[in-house]
């Protein structure tokens, strides 16, 4: 082993230079395989759930009514109203795009104080205890998690109900209802049953939760603010469409608030920026609202290096798979290089006791140590700093080691084999 | 000790087969000390190989009464490493190792611990009058020290017989001179000593002389 370990070193030193440059193409090469593999593995393990839209751009709206002077002249209008419900239907069904309203509003509900109750209150998970309210003299209210969803988002997000009914298509329609279908998530199930009603507020009305169903355990959506959101205690609401006009002012307030929430969800789309942009104002003009802007294509869940890549893979991984030959190509050329240049070395080695096996070894070795340790550098580095599919990272630069050592064994092994002691001793001479 | 009985040699070139030996017959006692003179791609050194078992011809081939015709090649590496102490022409070494190193390698071939390793180097070069060159690269070496490395080397392993391929090529009268009577000390102590040579002096300096003449072997 000492006699290997010293004729690798002593190799690598006489031909320095062209070791070097080796080790450089091997480290770009594994680096470059391992953009690859990030590329192609997915990031986002906990479920196919979130990955359904992991492809697409992601396109939030926010409106510009930032002015609460301008704000409430708006929304004194009667006419307001009606421009927030045409353009919250256009969205939903003429934009011709995936229009994804998934917004997160805290439920006010009666009797929540019991302790099994606790985990279900908003912010728990952050540690903040939110004070129950009283609304009218009525309460205490406690806030509760939940969120609103439109069925595009319902459907892309793959929510599955293991017990009781999912939102239908009536459901998403309000025609002068007090009664709200919900479904609740996997943790509600020991404390309610289908069919079950719980009275609390929405933006400060009376409404009745009906329990239509509980979904799947861990079932899991994005929104803008959060990229994980688990459902399994929260409370589902369908973001549902106001038919009926609003008969007093009261009611014609709470209907605007829920519209101008209705409108700031997001656009999915596999089209890039400048489509969506010209879908969009068309529907804008079409609604005629124009308080409202697009926002980048971030998605919360890659960030731009990624999208980047994602964009160019084709031509990253020609430069891989060339990078790869080249490799390969200079490695067997250095090595039948020493193989011609080292007749006197070997001559010596010869007549000491080496065989050309012994001869072989050495290059092998050498072969393994060039290709092996920037593969085991990049390995370390993956696991520590990455640590996302490793045991297919492992399998994978092994698999790109052991090719890379084999196609550039083969023509050093053919060569030495067809060589004659003698020719090593006359040139050495 | 070596008999050799009608031993064939040949090498493709290209497309054709060269026979270099055609039928050698040979017999060497323990202990002589012998020169085998013939002109250039007459075989001499193709005979040494075959002799230090780093090529194999066909025929009859005996060490010590041991049949090593039908040998692998690493069957005889192992013969080498026991038996065969190996002077290069032109005192080849091992560029990137020091003297040290270049004499300790028949050793390493041969797995001695480091200690003896160690000892035995020190010894060997002691003997040859090198001591102070223990770690001197071989480039700071004269054409007279480079082969006494050399003859240190082949004797590291205390083997029996000394295989030299012109040992004083390359070196001048008096150099010369220093390197025969090591190899006629070592006579004296019992090696067995084949010299392959050009040098008609030397020849002289040996018992016995073979001449390779048209692939075969003729005693002078």
């Amino acid at each position: 082993m000492n006699m290997i370990f010293t004729e690798v070193s002593e190799s690598i030193r006489r031909s320095r230079t062209a070791s070097y440059f080796i080790f450089f193409q091997i480290i770009m090469l594994f680096f470059l395989v391992t953009i690859l593999f990030l590329n192609y593995a997915s990031l986002d393990r906990k479920t196919d759930q979130a990955q359904t839209l992991s492809s697409l751009n992601r396109y939030q709206l926010s409106d510009t009514l930032y002015n609460d002077g301008e704000l409430r002249k708006l929304m004194s209008q009667p006419s307001f109203l009606t421009i927030l419900k045409r353009l919250y239907i256009n969205l939903e069904e003429n934009l011709d795009e995936k229009y994804i309203y998934a917004f997160t509003q805290p439920a006010k509900l009666l009797n929540y104080d019991d302790a099994n109750k606790e985990i279900f209150r908003s912010y728990y998970e952050e540690g903040k205890r939110i004070k129950p309210s009283m609304i009218d003299n009525i309460g205490p209210y406690y806030s509760i998690k939940a969120i609103q969803m439109n069925k595009q988002a319902i459907d892309h997000f793959q929510i599955t109900v293991m017990d009781g009914q999912p939102f239908d298509i009536e459901d998403f329609k309000n025609v002068n209802s007090k009664n709200i279908p919900v479904l609740l998530g996997y943790e509600y199930k020991n404390i309610y049953q289908v069919g079950d009603v719980i009275k609390g507020k929405y933006l400060f009305e009376d409404i009745n939760f009906h329990i239509k169903g509980f979904v799947k355990e861990n079932s899991l959506v994005t929104t803008a603010r959060r990229s994980e959101l688990y459902l399994d205690r929260y409370i589902i609401m369908p973001a549902q469409h106001f038919i009926y006009s609003p008969v007093d002012d009261a009611s014609f307030k709470f209907q605007q608030k829920h519209y101008l929430q209705l409108i700031n969800g997001e656009i999915h789309s596999s089209n890039n920026g400048y489509v969506v942009r010209n879908k969009f104002e068309a529907i804008k003009k079409e609604s005629g609202f124009f308080d409202t802007q697009l926002l980048g294509a971030n998605n919360p869940s890659y960030n731009f290096v990624f999208a980047s890549i994602n964009e160019h893979i084709g031509l990253l991984t020609l430069i891989a798979i060339s990078v790869f030959i080249v490799c390969v190509i200079s490695i067997f050329i250095l090595m039948l290089d020493k193989v011609d240049k080292n007749f006197k070395n070997f001559s010596v080695h010869f007549i000491s006791g080496a065989n050309l096996n012994h001869i072989f070894t050495y290059f092998l070795a050498e072969i393994i140590v060039m290709v092996c340790l920037p593969g085991v550098v990049a390995i370390l580095f993956y696991k520590f700093l990455v640590d996302v599919s490793f045991v297919w990272y492992l399998i994978l630069m092994t698999g790109c080691m052991a090719t890379i050592i084999l196609l550039t064994i083969i023509p050093v092994y053919n060569k030495i084999r067809r060589l004659e002691i003698s020719m090593f001793l006359k040139r050495a001479g | 000790m070596i008999k050799m009985v009608d031993l064939h040699k040949s090498y493709r070139v290209g497309t054709e087969e060269v026979k270099v030996l055609k039928g050698i017959d040979l017999e060497i006692k323990q202990g002589s000390m012998v020169a085998i003179m013939g002109r250039s791609g007459s075989g001499k050194s193709t005979l040494l190989n075959i002799i230090s078992g780093l090529e194999k011809g066909n025929g009859r081939y005996t060490f010590k009464d041991q049949n090593l015709s039908d040998k692998s090649l690493n069957e005889l590496a192992d013969f080498r490493r026991k038996h065969i102490g190996f002077v290069l022409q032109n005192c080849a070494m091992c560029d990137s190792k020091n003297v040290f190193d270049n004499v300790a390698l028949p050793l390493r071939y041969g797995k001695y611990n480091e200690i003896e390793i160690q000892n035995r180097v020190e010894k060997a070069l002691e003997a040859m009058e090198l001591s102070g060159t223990l770690h001197k690269t071989v480039d700071m070496l004269s054409g007279g020290e480079l082969q006494r490395v050399a003859i240190a080397r082949a004797l590291i392993h205390n083997p029996e017989v000394i295989l030299a391929d012109e040992p004083t090529g390359s070196l001048d009268e008096q150099t010369e001179q220093t390197i025969l009577s090591i190899f006629k000390q070592l006579h004296r102590e019992g090696k067995t000593i084949i010299i392959v040579t050009h040098d008609r002096q030397v020849a002289d300096a040996c018992e016995e002389t073979f001449c390779i003449r048209d692939g075969k072997i003729r005693s002078d």
